[in-house]
């Protein structure tokens, strides 16, 4: 299933989608690590619901829920693993074929 | 004398480094027009001088904020000899952005695989060897706040400062990596602008939608 980031509550998790919205705060999130394929867990919510903090990529990240609405993560459910597992690989393999090319292009230099 | 910027993201360490290579040899200043700290160094090892520039603590090299656009501005304007990416260990994943940034910059990275400690303690084995070798730059394992690393430190740094420019490496797919080489090969008609960037950097910064290489390219087109 799929849900807004801003939607998740403490305790959590889903794999990035697509990350929407305006191209400099888009940029932004992207910049932050927050890109498909990552794994994002919500950690906890400030008292007054904003901001939210969340763990991705071994570190803790801290968004407004304004700008969380931006992210589009796929959340647990029996379904879900099988699609879970695909974006894992595609990122994998994407690493893979970057690594290739790091290798490849140390002849270049 | 070798011209050396260090930079690294935000609480990785980077002012233990800056001080363990200058000692007292340092002094503050502001960035031109900005109230941003500049802090500068020297230090000499076996006879070679170095001038060592403490850039702002920065995630990313977009033009987005100040502290961004004062490290990114000195690498591309500057040239710094070598460029020190100091690199938390325990948290790798995240901290590689900002290093493939540098290699796309195509400035000449030595990687300060700092808090080598912090890493162990969370059970990382980190393989310093293998990261050189996939990066295609050197990786010195350090521990800064015990010195560990640090001689090894300085002895990679005169020797990159030695080696040719490095070119960039990171491969977008054959789709984009098309459209960067025809807007190469349009800009590279700019005497200007090949002289002073990596072409290759400013065609992806304009795929990329970066407004102040935007606003760079249009003034000298």
């Amino acid at each position: 299933m799929e849900r807004w980031l801003s939607e998740l509550r403490p305790g959590e998790r889903g794999v990035v989608v697509r990350v929407v919205g305006e191209r400099k705060l888009r940029r932004r999130i992207l910049d932050m690590g927050i890109v498909s394929g990552t794994e994002i867990e919500v950690v906890r919510v400030a008292p007054l619901g904003d901001p939210v903090e969340f763990r991705l990529k071994g570190y803790e990240l801290s968004l407004r829920r304004a700008e969380a609405e931006n992210v589009l993560v796929h959340v647990g459910g029996s379904e879900s693993s099988k699609t879970a597992v695909p974006l894992g690989v595609e990122a994998a393999k994407s690493v893979e074929s970057q690594t290739k090319t790091l290798k490849d292009g140390r002849g270049r230099s | 004398m070798i011209k050396v910027a260090l930079v690294g993201n935000p609480n990785v360490g980077k002012t233990v480094i800056f001080n363990s290579l200058t000692g007292a040899r340092q002094h503050v200043g502001n960035w031109p027009g900005v109230t941003i700290e500049k802090k500068v160094g020297r230090c000499t090892h076996h006879g070679v001088d170095m001038e060592i520039v403490d850039l702002p603590g920065t995630y990313s090299l977009t033009a987005r904020s100040l502290d961004e656009l004062i490290a990114r501005n000195y690498i591309v304007e500057e040239k710094p000899d070598v460029v020190v990416d100091i690199v938390d260990a325990s948290n790798l994943e995240r901290n590689m952005y900002l290093t493939l940034l540098l290699l796309e910059l195509e400035a000449k990275v030595v990687v300060a695989l700092n808090m080598m400690d912090i890493a162990a303690s969370k059970g990382y084995e980190v393989d310093a060897g293998m990261l050189s070798k996939l990066l295609g730059v050197p990786v010195v394992p350090c521990v800064a706040i015990h010195g560990e690393g640090i001689e090894e430190l300085k002895d990679a740094i005169v020797e990159a400062a030695r080696q040719k420019r490095r070119h960039a490496t990171f491969h977008f797919g054959e789709e984009i990596e098309a459209a960067i080489k025809r807007i190469e090969a349009i800009l590279s008609r700019c005497e200007e602008l090949s002289r002073r960037y990596p072409l290759r950097w400013l065609a992806v910064k304009l795929l990329e939608g970066d407004e102040s290489v935007e606003e760079l390219v249009s003034k000298s087109i």
